[in-house]
């Protein structure tokens, strides 16, 4: 019995997974393949060559299957479809990401470029796209999380003073380089639109409001009366805001930072910061480092995206791979359901005529 | 779908009756093949594998299984596989003897 020893001691040679699975059986089977051979009578050396050669062959196939485990065949086999389904998903997300935000990720603030800070100062962009300086105070919603340029703020090393007064030859140097660049702040509102009611009431869903500049600079804002219990009533109502009110930046003003300072390598950069509306839904962002030079400021770096602020704040992409492949998923499972009843259906049936 | 080896669409066919162990499926495939096919225990277990990784055949959960004698059975995509290689074996034989009638 030493030939069943030698097998024994041979299987081990094979992947952990597969010795562990099939082991038993394999003895098993060799002993009555050996069995017969001895019954029969058959050569030895022919017996050994056939069972020892297809053993080892065997062991190199199942190293090599054990060593491609992870290789594209076995991603193509069923366990692995809700991951293919995942994948499907994200191409089509990051896609529509890009599309409608501008980005498949929020891309970090490229405040990072600006080493040393010398001034910053919190801006408001009029209609002529001039920044002046706004008291940090006076707007609110520039320290929430959903406005992007309040993110600047954390980069900040030192508290700064930030309601200096721009100088006036670096805002001509700054509204030049923005006109090169053409840059986009969003739709500085000039006549008020039209109050929008949804005919079958939709709650504050439908609340959208008109804003008109006033030439003492303070904003007119008309509402639309709100629906009440589901029945819209038609009509509107006004509210003016000064710059001293808290929510006068919520509307239609473009804002954010203007930041003077130096790079890593000590040369003078201008790093502006500005979203196209401090509120809404989905606003314009841009991100502009410019380094200043002796006839003006030159454009080192931009970037510029859409920044949606309607609850999935920069995980757009995430939310949109988990709306597309929940259905998929739920697709495939219903699947492999129907497959797996029609086949018990099937062989039940085949049983029932087997057994007549 | 890519054509059977012989040894596989063999092993396959040794499970039509029904559910075999290890030893049955290698002296059925024998016998179905006239002895042209001979696996070894190795051969045998590599394809098995396979084929069970596939979800072509199943184990038969038995009493003795824990004593080596574990027996597999078709499952309802083996059997269509099977059904289909037939039918590609059947076209091409038709195929190959239609050509070799018209040759005579």
């Amino acid at each position: 019995m030493k030939i069943l020893w030698l097998y024994a001691l041979l299987l081990r040679l094979y992947p952990r997974e597969f010795y562990d699975r099939f082991n038993t059986e394999m003895v098993e089977v060799f002993t009555q393949a050996w069995s017969r051979h001895l019954h029969r009578r058959t050569s030895l050396t022919v017996f050994c060559l056939h069972e020892f050669g297809g053993l080892l062959l065997s062991i190199v196939i199942e190293h090599r299957r054990a060593n491609s485990r992870f290789g594209l065949r076995r991603l193509f086999r069923r366990r692995f479809v809700p991951l293919w389904l995942f994948v499907f998903s994200l191409g089509p997300a990051a896609l529509l990401s890009q599309s409608y935000w501008g980005y498949v990720m929020v891309p970090a603030s490229t405040i990072s470029a600006v080493s040393s800070i010398d001034q910053i100062a919190l801006v408001r962009f009029d209609a002529d796209y001039t920044p002046s300086v706004v008291p940090l105070n006076a707007m609110p919603t520039s320290v929430l999380s959903d406005f992007p340029p309040s993110q600047i703020l954390s980069a900040v090393p030192t508290l700064l003073e930030m309601d200096v007064a721009l100088d006036p030859a670096l805002v001509r140097r700054l509204l030049a380089a923005l006109a090169r660049e053409g840059v986009e702040l969003g739709v500085i509102t000039e006549q008020p639109r039209e109050p929008v009611i949804n005919p079958n009431g939709c709650g504050t869903n439908c609340f959208h409001s008109g804003v008109q500049p006033q030439a003492d600079g303070s904003l007119l804002v008309i509402y639309p009366e709100m629906a009440v219990e589901g029945q819209p009533r038609m009509g509107s109502f006004t509210q003016q805001f000064t710059p001293n009110d808290p929510w006068y930046y919520n509307f239609i003003i473009p804002a954010g930072y203007v930041v003077q300072g130096r790079d890593a390598n000590g040369v003078p950069i201008i790093f502006i910061a500005m979203a196209g509306r401090v509120g809404g839904d989905r606003h314009r962002y841009n991100e502009l480092t410019f380094v200043q030079e002796a006839d003006g400021l030159t454009l080192r770096n931009r970037q510029s995206y859409n920044f949606d602020i309607a609850g999935i704040e920069g995980v757009n992409m995430p939310v949109i791979t988990l709306f597309l492949f929940a259905p998929l998923l739920a697709l495939w499972f219903t699947i492999r359901l129907l497959g797996s009843l029609m086949s018990v259906i099937g062989k039940h049936v085949i049983r029932r005529q087997s057994s007549a | 779908m890519s054509p059977l080896t012989e040894s596989t669409f063999f092993i396959l066919l040794s499970l039509i009756p029904g559910a075999r162990h290890g030893y049955g499926i290698l002296q059925d495939v024998a016998a179905l093949s006239e002895k042209r096919v001979n696996l070894s225990t190795g051969t045998l277990y590599t394809a098995l594998k396979r084929l069970l990784d596939d979800g072509w055949i199943e184990p038969v959960e038995e009493a003795d299984a824990t004593r080596g004698r574990r027996t597999y059975r078709l499952t309802a995509i083996g059997r269509r596989i099977v059904d289909e290689e037939t039918a590609r074996v059947t076209q091409v034989s038709a195929v190959a003897r239609r050509q070799l009638g018209d040759a005579r």
